[in-house]
């Protein structure tokens, strides 16, 4: 999403703040999903903090490698007979899909969930192309039809409850208002069923990509990715670099966690893994098989000390579901394709600092999201890192920075913050006395440059006696 | 390939593998081999029981019986649903004798899907055989292969699956290296782990059956 159709994130927050049926759908939602995490972890592994540092260690395997995978992948892949194309950036993967949909004489394909799609505006792309890019997933279908962005990267259509979906169906499919979810299904099954007879083209993402096996692993549990992957004549997957991973036992490893993670299903239903176009005999299966390899600038996150770290995601999307924001703002809020956690850091490393920096500000620093991360990502000492290089600062920073423009306040604010809070000394007079600022905050707060941002949408709290006596006697705080 | 294609492939690929060449090295990073993570998975040492309580979990409906009690016991799970078309593939003959399976159309899925689509399509449902079960996810290893296409596994609103009990293997991993052993020059185009029914949980996270795969699946373990 451009810079010019976003609306100030202040603004975007308070409309999201308000809608109490999104809010209440998410919360339901989220609350589900950590719980049904938290019993799977418990009821079927074996020290998942040991599965969680393998996991890691294996994408790291792979990331540190990954030249290496890449070239691999490639011969493997075209041994199996697979036709591996490179994309530099978003434009170039978009126009190879293109050029494969012009080739082909095709006007219409039929898409598995794919974020790296979204990611690259594939959908936007080829319609202004006159093509016709159907989304098969069912929350993804949901809210396309209601020309919605995915709230969320595993369950996008999260937001909406039944009542909400039966008007869509109704309004945009012509279908009678169903407010069974069976029903609700039943109608997207059958709008779906006869496109995928005919189809032609299919596109699908990529989880993991095998590069010893030229192969690739593909989950999901409606059946639609394998849809997708099957019935057309030709298929075409996008695979963003940082997918590649070496083995079989990497990938199965990922597989370990991933749902686990993400809904607390202990293994999807369709584990889909594609070595070629139809051969030996094969009565079914596409005649062509695709790959797109796409850089989209993972490659300088790669090259950075401690934002290559987020390439190992696996787009679990647990950050997100464990995450005090999220739950209140919702996906939506972020006004771009990844949002949560992982969002904060990815997007304003792929799409630029002057894009998406704003988004920072969405995290308390509260560490959740690292701790459920099962690839082990650092994320919130990364939004911390991300937010001194948004305030100008910091070696090495983030892509896209140099364009920001920054206020001396915000600045000033950021170093003595960091200031007091290296300092023990600075740092326990501070809490202390935080009532005293407090009542001179509270009274000129309408005055203060940053602090009237802040108050123009929130009371500042009241505090009573000293902060540090409170932080010392929260269970759970170990406070020196 | 369209010189489009090629020249814009040609030029990114020299690019990424340039910048992934200067990618951060981490200096104290030292590569371990990846071993099997079934290590992780809490299991007992009965595997076979293992399997049927996780496919159980997995809303897969789990039968037991003889290999001569198969066609009877297809025939029982068929009459229940009422339902009538059926296609298989054509290496089933050896395990299950075709002509005692009762439906009203009997399609030997052995031409390319373009001959028979529509049918394909629209057909109730397929007996497949697994190629082996997995005790540690209660998931079947199905491999594509000329005799048994991918379809079968998918399009059908009931799947059954056959499945030898001494074909149970561990893991995931042990079963890819099942399939890599007996494919050492070129794997199955499509190698999957199927978890039952397909389903979905995108509405309020109310999971329901039967999207664009099967809505249910038997397996038959003999
Ligand atoms: S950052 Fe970690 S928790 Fe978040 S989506 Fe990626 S893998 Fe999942």
């Amino acid at each position: 999403m451009s810079n010019s159709a976003k609306m100030p994130h202040e603004q975007i927050v308070k409309i999201k703040l308000n809608d109490k049926q999104m809010r209440e759908n998410l919360r339901t939602a989220m609350h589900t999903l950590q719980k049904n995490r938290l019993n799977l972890v418990e009821n079927k592994f074996n020290d998942w903090q040991g599965l969680r540092q393998r996991a890691k260690q294996a994408k790291n395997n792979a990331i540190q490698s990954l030249g290496e995978r890449l070239v691999e992948f490639e011969k493997n892949a075209t041994k199996n007979g697979i036709k591996v194309h490179w994309a530099d950036t978003d434009v170039d993967a978009c126009n190879i899909i293109y050029e494969l949909i012009k080739k082909n004489n095709v006007t219409k394909i039929l898409k598995g969930k794919s974020m790296a799609s979204e990611e690259i505006g594939l959908n936007h792309f080829l319609q202004e192309k006159g093509v016709e890019a159907i989304e098969s997933d069912l929350g993804e279908l949901i809210i396309q039809l209601n020309h919605e962005p995915p709230v969320h990267i595993v369950v996008p259509a999260i937001h909406k409850n039944r009542y909400e979906v039966a008007q869509i169906f109704k309004d945009k499919l012509n279908a009678p208002y169903e407010e069974e979810i069976e029903k609700l299904n039943s109608i997207a099954r059958t709008h779906l069923r006869d496109q995928f007879e005919g189809l032609k083209m299919g596109l699908s993402g990529v989880n993991f990509a095998m590069s010893k096996e030229g192969a690739f692993w593909l989950i999901e549990n409606e059946g639609n990715g394998r849809m997708c992957t099957t019935a057309p004549d030709i298929h075409v997957a996008l695979c963003g670099i940082e997918k590649v991973l070496e083995t079989f036992e990497d990938a199965a490893t990922m597989v370990h966690l991933l749902t686990p993670s993400a809904t607390g299903q202990f293994i999807p239903t369709y584990n889909n893994i594609i070595s070629g176009p139809r051969k030996n005999g094969d009565k079914d299966g596409p005649k062509e098989v695709h790959v797109v390899l796409f850089n989209h600038n993972r490659t300088n996150m790669l090259a950075h000390e401690d934002y290559h770290e987020a390439l190992r995601c696996i787009r679990c999307g647990s950050c997100m579901n464990f995450c005090p924001v999220y739950d209140k703002i919702g996906g939506h809020a972020y006004q771009t394709i990844y949002p949560g956690p992982i969002g904060e850091v990815i997007s304003p490393n792929l799409f630029g600092m002057d894009q998406n920096s704003d988004i920072l500000s969405f995290c308390s620093l509260c560490g959740r999201c690292s701790e459920v991360c099962p690839v082990k990502i650092p994320l919130a000492s990364l939004i911390r890192k991300l937010r001194a290089n948004k305030v100008g600062q910091g070696e090495n920073k983030a892509f896209g920075s140099d364009k920001l423009e920054h206020s001396k306040t915000e600045q000033i604010a950021f170093k003595l913050f960091v200031k007091a809070a290296t300092s023990g000394g600075i740092w326990r007079f501070n809490i202390s006395s935080a009532h005293t600022f407090n009542f001179v905050l509270k009274t000129f707060s309408h005055q203060l440059p940053v602090i009237k941002n802040w108050t123009k949408y929130k009371e500042l709290p009241d505090i009573k006696g000293t902060l540090y006596d409170k932080l010392k006697n929260m269970e759970g705080v170990s406070y020196e | 390939m369209s010189n489009v294609i090629e020249e814009i492939s040609k030029r990114s690929r020299e690019a990424i593998l340039n910048k992934v060449a200067g990618g951060y090295k981490e200096s104290d990073f030292c590569r371990k081999e990846t071993q099997n993570p079934v290590v992780h998975i809490k299991t007992t040492d009965n595997p076979l029981n293992d399997m049927i309580t996780r496919m159980t979990e997995n809303k897969y409906i789990v039968e037991q019986c003889s290999k001569d009690q198969l066609e009877e016991t297809i025939n029982k799970i068929v009459a229940s649903y009422q339902l009538n078309s059926m296609m298989y593939p054509s290496d089933i003959d050896g395990v299950i004798d075709i002509n005692k399976i009762q439906a009203s159309s009997k399609l030997c899925f052995d031409k390319p899907i373009e001959d028979i689509r529509h049918e394909v399509f629209h057909t109730d449902f397929s007996i497949i055989q697994a190629r082996a079960g997995v005790a540690s996810h209660g998931v079947c290893l199905v491999t594509s292969s000329d005799k048994q296409p991918r379809m079968l596994s998918l399009a059908p609103t009931l799947c059954i699956m056959l499945l030898k009990k001494e074909d149970v293997v561990p893991s995931l991993v042990d079963a890819l290296h099942l399939v890599k052993k007996e494919h050492p020059d070129c794997l199955p185009t499509n190698i999957l782990f199927i978890a039952g029914p397909s389903r979905t949980s995108d509405i309020e996270l109310v999971t329901v059956f039967g999207v664009h795969g099967s809505q249910k699946v038997h397996v038959i373990i003999y």
